[in-house]
């Protein structure tokens, strides 16, 4: 085909929240938006899932529709766009793509980035390691059978361990490893019957060899750049994202990471992929060999981390060069250093990505998991620290992973049985961190555990430093070259005073009457070579701190964290909606958060961005720092809230519950009466119905049958905002007592924000900081005849697999774990 | 059985120190003009200029030759007059081939610029030489000599119509 | 570990915890970005009398490892690093970074503010430095009083000869502290090589019958070598095809008389992109250099420049017009760094299989 020029381009989104996709393709498709309509092309966007900013961009042709091959076909219909990019719809994009493709013929129209083979490759592995065997890429022998006998000819060829995947299966199936006859036999029998058609995929097992990831760069004139590189501490066999992940690369030497990088190359030249894409190998250090495990030419959540990390604005560079612009060429954003896009990235701290798992709160609604760590993957989130060790970078992970130490007290571990250590040891569980260093407590060597988990020795010197750092300082209390040691490695004031069984505040003044602050340091691409203009800062304990106060008229804003079950990506929503409707407001927005993925971290969105944990000494250094005239906080963070309050720290709440609500239960019927609060007057919004896994509203039906009869609510001594009144009852009562009053989840309300086509959050930032237009005071008399954008319509919860992820021994109730949501405009 | 002898880096950095060589022979490229020799040979020749182009900022003309009704196997009566498109008189031409092999081709080629103008002098640039020459001809800038057999078949395939670049024997 | 400092001197003073040596050393300070290949840059003799400060946050993961040396007596004159690792010896592992720098005398210094002293460095530019137990008045007035040689590269060239066998085509490199990555390089390609000292005569070179020469990277400004090194380098480009790399590419501009400069930014690291002229085609290299060629005295008769670095448009390549013979300023031989730049030496060998017909 041959490229002409680029005016109109289909984005196709990612649909609904899941297991392993947070809200990275939205801050990825939010900057291609942008990039795109900077170089005057106009973009169309398909996404269905009501957490999507991407989808509220005012530059964007939005359809807020269902990803399928229908959808996307009819808008092209209409639209005629000369190309599209799947790149930030991850794989629900490159599957509708390939099926669209296979039934419809479009001449005119072309797949930015990459030809219709490698989308075809990217969704059919067996086509992948076909064409990466023509280049030369060592990829993992597999082959598919349909026997028992067949199987064991392929095992006796390739050895053991050996892995085994049912080929079509009837659900998503997780991949089973035998390392012997006994255990192949058995997997063999539950993987034939998984199948559908009776077929199981056997390949060469790579379980204990060392996961490395690249994200590269390639334009279209064949430059290609390594933006970042990415090490699990995990061996091959525990899922990428349950894995602690570190960057930049610890344990290659030069020669195995620079072959890793040009394999690289050579596959984005193989696959003639333009654009971004992440590879991963696994690598085997003893025989230095290597095997390619799987290529994404499109975000995830492994680009975003790495371009949190080095700084480098990948999504705008992959959007200029997928348009045809030179990585020579790029003019990126003024706050980056002119020639920015086409230096390789490198860095001058460590990132340590911590996953976060639900296992505890689904214990706690008394269902048990499984809760070791296999091939699927079973974190629902995931933090960073950033530190300029690994020690410091890994205990930040940890604290930010963790709103409270205790769960990652150093002395959980010490009552735990011998066996059960060796046995968890073997078989890794979420909390392993914390095994592991009991081991080396309990004595074992490094060698020995080294052997035994298949985890670099690298680590365990850092986890053993800890372990004598957290021993010394127990044993010594108010010893200061201790607490600047501990402060240097990034044990946290909570975690000092926890040993010394003291106050944390006693710990702040102390390391504050003794000149140990915390420094800011800016993330920026060049490590201090180049002077650059950078927002994003994040805190060590060093000389020179780079990060001045912005003013006084800035608002701090502390972000949600690591999605959790719940309604995760929505509080990177509201987050993010909160600091840009703060600046458009006249103050300057600060964000503290650690998600990687969370759209409030991103730069276009606030005047200044930490990366720190969310406990109270870390929001409080940013508050000595930039002393801002309010700080925003969610209001589930009811101890930070009263601990900043405490200190004079003037708080505003957003309204937010500390625990996700229960849903209806099966058959059964909720309904909330939704309100908004400005700080003196509640004004009824709508009603909207909730069954199990649904939520629904249809505004003429509700509104006016029960207009008349909705009870009226008064609210004092809480912030502005939208609350609900819950019930089950019909006809509704007036009696206020027959009803649960909360806030509107974050989710229904960026699903409110969507469906009236008011944006609520923005209105209750202007109630917040006494900033309400008379089009707001307008707006709020006239509740609720006001037009709604639609005026039926559903949010529908994700169908997850959680069988296959977290083998749960009970039903999980789909609104309070909640992985992910579409919405239905119907009208 | 196809083998590839010369990959695309290879073809590039061929091409590059052909360039060089170019520059290298003669002192500069005053006067100088390229003439492809049809298929392949143009496609290369455009390349040789584009690098020039790269190095000195000039633009070298590029012509293109047919030989097919010039060769010495076919009726002298046929011979036509072929246009190449640039002008040769005095000028220093450079011939550019993808494959040397017998080196009637390239004789061919040299009659048809005769009847084009006299130039001031030729040379002959080419990817592969192959050896087998029936005349008394040999290249001032080779990319690769590779040995073969007159059974053996050399293919040069070039991005530009192949869509690969890429040197096989088989 | 104890208390070390670096005293700059424009007066600066950064505290750390000293490893390796505890030896006291003056040199000249530069910092590196690279993110790999700590054990190939220590080792690399461009550091001769260098004291480096390291931008990646924490090296000596991996240990020494027999090959990754890119000279077997080190020569830098210290370490400066935000972390040092320790890990253990075992069979792979002789030793770890801290017994190696111990055992070669060189100091270290780490917990150091990297990026304060980094960025301070961007502002302030090159100048000479010290590691010492007490930033005092008399550290200063030593750092000061101390004049480091000009004479580097006699002090870390071969001062004889010495074959490294091969099959393939024969290869004279001239020493001027070379990286043993291009004899890795050589050997990868069957070359049979003999590295002479860089006061070898033309003659003795040619009496190899070498089918090409190289010109090696070394340490310091090549305006302070014997003008024999620039009459040999005159004499052999007519003769036999040549590289010169790194200082060799410097003597190469040098002898056809174009100029150097020094440059207001060092750049010591591996991300930069360089673009090849020829085919607009853009590499990452590994680079490490003071000077540059001023790109106005480069006669246009003579010289073709072939490489330029896209971030501070320093000339990075070089070839002669009327011979077989070029330069690059960054270090093809890749060690450490990206492998793209590894084409220059298949140039090399390209050009001296086919130097017959000239």
């Amino acid at each position: 085909m041959t490229k002409k020029e680029l005016k109109k381009v289909l984005l196709i989104g990612g649909g609904a929240n899941d297991f392993g996709r947070e809200s990275e393709l939205d801050v990825a498709t939010h900057q291609v938006i942008e990039t795109l309509a900077g170089l005057g092309i106009i973009t169309i966007l398909i996404d269905d899932n009501p957490y999507s900013l991407s989808l509220e961009h005012p530059k964007v042709k939005a359809y807020p529709q269902a990803i399928t091959v229908a959808n996307v076909r009819n808008i092209i219909e209409i639209e005629r766009p000369d190309a599209v990019y799947p790149a930030v719809g991850g794989t629900t994009a490159f599957q509708v793509l390939g099926d669209l493709f296979a039934q419809y013929d479009f001449p005119n129209l072309q797949i930015l980035g990459m030809s219709l083979d490698a989308v075809n490759m990217v969704n059919n592995p067996a086509l992948l390691a076909k064409r990466l065997r023509q280049i030369g890429e060592p990829v993992i022998s597999s082959q598919v059978v349909n026997s028992v006998e067949a199987a064991f000819d392929i095992a006796r060829e390739i050895g053991f361990p050996v892995n085994i995947k049912p080929m079509a299966p009837k659900f998503e199936a997780s991949r089973h490893t035998a390392n012997d006859s006994e255990t192949l036999d058995l997997v063999l029998k539950i993987a034939l019957k998984q199948s559908r058609i009776k077929q199981v995929v056997i390949s060469q097992g790579i379980n204990g060899l060392r996961e490395v990831g690249v994200q590269v760069m390639r334009d279209h004139h064949d430059v290609n750049m390594l933006i970042g590189a990415v090490e699990d501490i995990d061996p091959v066999g525990i899922h990428a994202a349950d894995s602690i992940l570190v960057t930049p690369v610890q344990t290659l030497t030069d020669r195995e990471f620079q072959r890793l990088r040009m394999a690289a190359f050579r596959i984005m030249r193989g696959l003639d992929i333009v654009g971004t894409a992440h590879i991963q190998f696994a690598l085997d250090p003893r025989t230095d060999e290597y095997y390619v495990i799987k290529v994404s030419p499109y975000f995830d959540s492994t680009s975003t981390l790495v371009s949190r990390s080095t700084g480098y604005p990948l999504a705008i560079v992959a959007a200029h060069v997928c348009a045809n612009v030179n990585l020579t060429r790029i003019v990126l954003p003024s706050n980056f250093a002119k020639k920015m896009a086409m230096i390789e990235p490198v860095m001058d701290r460590i990132v340590v990505k911590f996953p976060v798992f639900a296992f505890g709160e689904i214990e706690t609604a008394g269902i048990k998991v499984n809760r070791r760590l296999n091939t699927m993957q079973k974190s629902v989130g995931s933090t960073i620290g950033i530190g300029r060790s690994i020690e410091e970078a890994l205990e930040k992970a940890i604290r930010a992973a963790h709103f409270s130490n205790r769960v990652f007290s150093p002395d959980l571990m010490s009552a735990l049985p011998e066996n059960d250590l060796i046995q968890q040891l073997i078989h890794p569980r979420d909390n392993r961190i914390l095994l592991l260093i009991e081991a080396l407590r309990r004595g074992y060597t490094i060698d020995e555990l080294a052997e035994l988990t298949k985890i670099d020795e690298y680590y365990f010197y850092k986890f053993q430093h800890i372990m004598q750092l957290e021993q010394a300082v127990k044993h010594n209390p108010g010893d200061l070259a201790l607490l600047q040691q501990a402060k240097y490695y990034g044990l946290s004031d909570g975690l000092i005073a926890k040993l010394w069984h003291q106050d944390f505040d006693d710990v702040r003044q102390l390391a504050k009457n003794n000149d140990l602050q915390p420094t800011f340091k800016a993330i920026e691409p060049s490590a201090g070579e180049f002077p650059e203009d950078v927002t994003v800062y994040y805190s060590t304990f060093e000389q020179e701190n780079e990060s001045e106060r912005l003013g006084d008229k800035s608002v701090l804003v502390v972000g949600t964290g690591a999605f959790r079950l719940g309604d995760g990506a929505s509080g990177a929503y509201v987050t993010a909606t909160i600091l840009a409707e703060i600046r458009a407001n006249g103050f300057q927005s600060i964000i503290i958060n650690n998600n990687p993925n969370d759209l409030s971290l991103m730069i276009q969105f606030a005047d200044k961005q930490y990366i720190e944990p969310l406990e109270i000494s870390d929001i409080m250094n940013v508050v000595e720092l930039e002393q801002p005239a309010f700080v925003l906080v969610p209001g589930n963070r009811i101890k930070l809230i009263a601990a900043l309050r405490e200190r004079n720290v003037n708080v505003c709440v957003i309204p937010k519950d500390k625990y996700m609500a229960h849903g209806p239960a099966t058959e059964e019927h909720e309904f909330a009466i939704n309100y908004y609060f400005d700080g003196t007057d509640v004004h009824p919004i709508t009603i909207t119905e909730h069954v199990i896994g649904k939520l629904m509203l249809d505004k003429n039906v509700y509104t006016q049958i029960y207009q008349q009869k909705i009870p009226k609510l008064q609210l004092r001594d809480t912030s502005p905002g939208l609350y609900q009144l819950i019930t089950k009852q019909l006809p509704l009562s007036t009696d206020l007592g027959d009803y649960i009053l909360r806030p509107v989840p974050f989710g229904q309300i960026a699903f409110l924000n969507k469906v009236t086509g008011i944006n609520w959050v923005r209105l209750m930032v202007r109630s917040i900081l006494g900033c309400s237009t008379e089009a707001d005071k307008v707006l709020l008399a006239r509740l609720p005849d006001v037009d709604f954008k639609y005026q039926v319509a559903e949010m529908v919860g994700n169908d997850t697999d959680f069988f296959q992820h977290l083998q749960p021994a009970g039903e999980l109730d789909s609104t309070q774990f909640e992985m992910g949501v579409a919405m239905h405009l119907i009208k | 059985m196809t083998k590839e002898i010369i990959d695309a880096m290879a073809m590039q950095r061929a091409l590059t120190r052909i360039t060089y060589e170019i520059i290298e022979r003669n002192r500069g490229i005053n006067e100088l003009v390229l003439v492809g020799i049809k298929t392949r040979g143009v496609y290369l020749a455009h390349r040789i200029a584009d690098r020039l182009q790269q190095l000195e900022n000039t633009t070298i003309p590029v012509g293109e030759l047919d030989i097919s009704w010039y060769r010495d196997d076919a009726d002298i009566k046929d011979r036509e007059k072929i246009n190449i498109g640039v002008d040769v008189t005095n000028k220093r031409v450079v011939l550019v081939d993808d494959v040397l092999y017998t080196g009637r081709t390239i004789r061919a080629a040299m009659d048809a610029i005769m009847d084009n103008g006299r130039p001031a002098s030729i040379n002959l640039a080419v990817l592969v030489d192959r050896g087998h020459r029936e005349l008394p001809i040999r290249a001032d800038f080779v990319g690769k000599n590779i040995p073969t057999s007159q059974n053996e078949r050399i293919r040069v395939n070039v991005e530009e119509i192949d869509g690969i670049d890429e040197v096989s024997i088989g | 570990m104890s208390k070390r400092y670096l005293i700059l001197a424009d007066g600066s003073i950064f505290e750390g915890e000293g490893f390796g040596s505890r030896a006291t050393t003056f040199g000249h300070i530069v910092f590196n970005t690279a993110m790999t290949g700590y054990q190939e840059i220590i080792t690399n003799q461009i550091y001769h009398n260098q004291i480096i400060v390291f931008g990646a946050p924490t090296i000596g993961a991996g240990g020494i490892n027999h090959d990754a040396y890119e000279s077997i007596m080190p020569t830098t004159k210290g370490v400066i690093v935000r972390d040092v690792a320790e890990v253990s010896t075992n069979r792979q592992k002789r030793m770890n970074l801290n017994e190696y720098l111990d055992y070669h005398n060189i100091p270290g210094i780490a917990g150091l503010d990297t990026r304060a002293l980094i960025r301070h460095l961007r502002k302030t530019g090159p100048q000479k430095a010290s590691i010492v137990d007490f930033p005092d008045e008399h550290a200063f007035d030593q750092l000061n009083a101390t004049v480091l040689t000009n004479q580097q590269v006699a002090a870390v060239a071969t001062p004889r000869a010495y074959p490294n066998p091969g099959t393939g085509s024969t290869v004279v490199v001239i020493d001027f502290g070379l990286k043993h990555g291009i004899l890795r390089q050589l050997s990868q390609r069957d070359a049979d090589v003999t590295v002479l000292p860089y006061k070898t005569d033309a003659e003795e070179v040619l009496s190899l019958d070498p089918d090409g020469v190289i010109f090696s990277t070394g340490p310091g400004d090549p305006r302070d070598l014997p003008a024999s090194v620039f009459e040999l380098m005159r004499t052999l480009q007519t003769r036999v095809p040549l590289l010169g790399i790194g200082l060799g590419h410097e003597i190469f501009a040098l002898a056809n008389n174009a100029e150097l400069i020094q440059l207001p930014f060092e750049h010591h690291g591996t991300n930069h992109p360089v673009k090849e002229v020829i085919t607009n085609a853009v590499l990452y290299v590994p680079q490490g250099a003071g000077y540059a060629i001023d790109p106005a005295t480069i006669s246009h008769d003579q010289l073709i420049v072939t490489h330029l670095d896209l971030i501070d448009d320093s000339v990075q390549g070089l070839r002669h017009r009327d011979f077989p013979a070029f330069s690059v300023a960054f270090f093809p031989d890749s060690a450490p760094g990206p492998l793209e730049g590894t084409t220059v030496i298949d140039e090399f060998f390209d050009m001296m299989e086919t130097k017959d017909r000239f």
